[in-house]
């Protein structure tokens, strides 16, 4: 028997063409689109309605995310309790997504069951009444949340370094306080509701086992139901960034700081999206990365650091996180911004990226695996008014770019000087 | 239901492998039958700093991440108070790396002194950023101790101080490596677009020629019957006072298990449970409680843990926890919310077999439990849950006598 070589790694085979499910499209008589990623083995449903009612569109600070929030907390016929009685009995489950630009409803259930949980979703969605005695407990528990979430660090960085990026009253850049949970009024929630979630004025993203008696269920449901389907629209107004561009918030008694560095970027709909993607991955956006490789794997200063685009409306950002022992928070920064300059100075050899490529399209394959996986890329599609060009354009950046792209990306886009920096916690 | 098929190497290594044309990745899981438990009490954090050094490169591989990352593949471990479990997915045509890379570093490891010293650091940062510099973060380094006396339970896998972490060497790092990584203490399995009898020929390959070694018996203390309520006080600079309350219950493998789990979700699974309606919404005296079980192979720990609303006092907080362990002590369950809580089981079980990851860990946490075929048995085992049972346990086990409570005051400024 011939003996194993085990220094010798086993032949790499091509990489499979990777063929994207497509979502498949019905629109309702009252004008609801759905958008249907029938795959998977299992009897499950992901049913998203997904609506551009963010903080782009509230009338006052925290009225978008508190009306998706508190949507469950009663309907004109339901107690909060009833509402979960009835998803809990069927072992559905319903999730809220108040996030800044779109904000969602998601109902998770088995798909036999869909007949008697979906009626209970169209309820929250046409009939929410926001009763004064639950909003009370819910604005409590709210400010104790946030205050408790707020003594974390990292936590506390990611919401200020928003702030510092777009302006203190940018909608996109107003930290909440624990105020503002009472500021908002029960008039405002319900208007607010009226206006987006009772008209209906959402995509609505099915995956999993989608039958035919599931389609039928949402005609019988919501075909009769008046809607009013605007275009989409998240014109983000322009930021206002902060002038102090180093700041320290300090934090007495803490054995980390929590770092964070963000430039404003663009949305996904900018060209250099893609490419940036790519030199994302190789500064911080692996295990392999520079970052890590430097500051984990090297210097032992912190359990993980990483960075990544964030699209935000029309806008976007690129930040960078690390929770880092106070003795090192200075070097470490230090570290990055070598990290930056390197990359500005030297092309990436051909062999690092190449695993980084391999490295995406991998992560790709798995994320476009299973019904939730296709739906989360479908909906990531939707969220930035974008085609499934989109991720054919993706896959051909990823095999093409050469170092001198990448390169000349470092140079235009990861310059110390655009950076801002905060530092939560010590500077020592 | 998952369908597999287990084979066992004559080294003792066990095979498991699951075949899902539904995509075109595979799933790689590595358990080796080693814990936090199975550490000396003065060398804690071992089992959890050890799965670090696992990727400081092999006895032919350098690096362990970059030809997976080469091939498309990514990576994670974890480490419990039971197992440390590696897993990795690839896609599937590529699955060989996998076998490649983790048959090798179960050969033997090869990383070197810097290594051992930078992932020292690195684990010392995962303990100030996990236990120490968040809130209520070191809750489970003071329950534990005060929950169990003598059984290894009693410190968590980050370890009981960070100087267990510092002061480990080289030598013990070899000897904790030698005694527990062995193929005979290991299952190994493969989900995914994967043909059985390929995964089998590869595992043949690449694990087969690497020796069995002496796999001892473990032989831990037992845990005594706690006989006496125990509690604890601290202060620490977090802005609402918490409480965490622990009754010691039975082990993984007891028929009992199931009922507990069925306990702790009647408490808190969803807006409808009991804790959630009556203490945060009615009562308004927490502004969250849960309950969870620790899920522990050997005796564990039925947890409720709360935050108590501002301008509540400890001590009508907890009355109001006590009062509903009362009510599931003094009177049976309603069988139609018994049938909700089975109907969520039955819900969950179905939503944790999407992914071949998913799937690959199960098959290996119960064929350690006894059977891989387990994984099949479990909504059968929550359907036979009777409310006689719930309310009979909770009698037995949800007693003062059995309890640790852990008082976490906030400091006022």
């Amino acid at each position: 028997m011939q003996t194993l070589d085990r220094t010798k790694e086993p032949a790499v085979k091509a990489f499979p063409d990777i063929e994207l499910q497509e979502a498949e499209h019905i629109t309702l008589a009252n004008g609801l689109p759905l958008h249907i990623l029938n795959s998977g083995t299992q009897d499950v449903l992901q049913v998203e309605f997904l609506f551009s009612a963010g903080a782009l569109k509230q009338p006052a600070r925290l009225v978008a995310a508190m009306t998706i929030e508190a949507i469950g907390e009663g309907t004109d016929t339901l107690t909060s309790k009833e509402i979960s009685e009835k998803l809990d009995f069927y072992g559905a489950y319903m999730k809220t997504d108040s996030s800044r630009d779109t904000p969602a409803l998601v109902l998770y259930t088995l798909s036999k069951h869909l007949d008697k949980t979906l009626p209970v979703i169209k309820d929250v969605l046409l009939n929410a009444s926001y009763p004064e005695n639950e909003l009370k407990t819910y604005r409590e528990n709210s400010k104790q949340k946030l205050i408790s979430g707020e003594k974390k660090v990292s936590t506390l960085a990611s919401k200020l370094i928003y702030g510092m990026l777009y302006g203190e009253n940018h909608p996109f850049g107003y930290r909440v306080i624990p105020e503002d949970f009472d500021t908002v009024t029960r008039e405002q929630l319900l208007n607010f509701h009226r206006a987006h979630y009772r008209t209906l004025d959402c995509d609505v993203i099915i995956s999993g086992r989608v039958t035919p008696e599931v389609i039928a269920t949402f005609k019988k449901e919501f075909e009769s139901i008046p809607a009013k389907i605007s275009a989409f629209n998240n014109n983000t107004p322009t930021p206002l960034p902060s002038s102090d561009k180093k700041q320290v918030h300090e934090v007495p008694n803490v054995v980390q700081s929590a770092i964070k560095l963000a430039r404003p970027l663009f949305s996904k709909t900018h060209p250099d999206y893609i490419p940036l993607q790519v030199l994302n991955t190789v500064f911080g956006g692996y295990f392999g990365s520079r970052l890590m490789t430097n500051i984990r794997e090297d210097k032992g200063y912190t359990y993980g650091i990483g960075s990544g685009l964030i699209p935000l409306g029309t806008t976007g950002i690129w930040s960078i996180g690390s929770e880092v022992g106070v003795e090192v928070t200075k070097a470490t920064l230090k570290e990055i911004y070598a990290e930056m300059k390197i990359l500005r100075e030297e092309p990436v050899s051909q062999e690092e990226l190449d695993t980084v490529k391999s490295y995406m399209l991998g992560v790709f394959l798995k994320d476009v695996d299973g019904p939730f996986a296709l739906a989360e890329k479908y909906i990531s599609l939707l969220k930035y008014d974008l085609d499934y060009s989109y991720y054919q354009r993706w896959i051909k950046t990823v095999k093409t770019i050469t170092p001198a792209e990448i390169q000349v990306l470092a140079n235009k886009y990861l310059r110390e000087e655009d950076f801002y920096e905060l530092v939560v916690g010590k500077l020592e | 239901m998952i369908q597999f098929e287990k084979h066992t190497l004559s080294n003792g290594l066990k095979v498991i492998v699951h075949e899902d044309r539904s995509t075109p990745i595979a799933a790689m899981n590595i358990l080796y039958d080693v814990g936090a438990r199975d550490e000396d009490a003065d060398k804690t954090g071992f089992a959890h700093l050890f799965e670090h050094l696992m990727f400081g490169g092999s006895v032919n591989i350098p690096n362990y991440d970059e030809p997976l990352q080469n091939v498309g593949g990514e990576n994670n471990a974890f480490t419990s108070n039971d197992i440390t479990n590696y897993y990795l997915t690839l896609p599937a045509q590529n699955l060989e790396t996998g076998f490649w890379l983790e048959s090798d570093r179960m050969l033997n490891l090869a990383f070197s002194e810097k290594s051992l010293e930078v992932q020292r650091s690195v684990v010392i940062e995962e303990f100030r950023q996990r236990y120490l510099n968040q809130p209520y973060g070191d809750v489970w380094l003071k329950l534990k101790p005060l929950a169990y006396k003598v059984h290894p339970y009693l410190w968590n896998t980050i370890g009981k101080e960070i100087s267990h972490i510092e002061n480990a060497t080289m030598d013990d790092v070899k000897a904790f490596f030698k005694k527990h990584y062995l193929p005979n203490n290991a299952i190994l399995s493969v989900a995914g677009n994967v043909k059985t009898d390929e995964v089998l020929k590869l595992a043949e390959k690449w694990f087969g020629p690497i020796a069995k070694g002496e796999k001892k018996e473990r032989k831990l203390p037992v845990e005594p019957p706690q006989t006496e309520e125990r509690k604890e006080e601290t202060t620490a600079d977090v802005p609402y006072d918490a409480i965490y309350k622990a009754w010691h219950m039975c082990d993984r493998k007891n028929p009992d298990y199931y009922t507990f789990d069925v306990i702790s979700d009647l408490f808190s699974r969803g807006k409808s449970s009991r804790l959630y309606v009556e203490l945060v919404k009615n009562k308004k005296l927490f502004s969250e409680v849960n309950a969870y079980l620790s899920g522990d192979d050997d005796p564990g720990l039925l947890v409720i843990a709360g935050k108590v609303s501002e301008g509540v006092d400890m001590k009508t907080a907890e009355a109001g926890i006590l009062e509903e362990v009362n009510k599931l002590r003094s009177t049976v369950v309603d069988a139609n919310e018994l049938q909700k809580i089975k109907n969520n089981m039955e819900a969950s079980l179905v939503f944790s077999e999407m992914g071949v990851e998913g799937k690959a860990l199960n098959l290996a946490i119960f064929e350690l439990m006894g059977d891989a075929e387990g994984v099949n048995q479990e909504a059968e085992k929550y359907q036979a849950v009777k409310v006689e049972r719930v309310k009979e346990l909770a009698e037995k086990t949800l007693v003062d006598s059995n309890c640790s409570t852990l008082y976490y005051h906030a400091k006022k400024s």
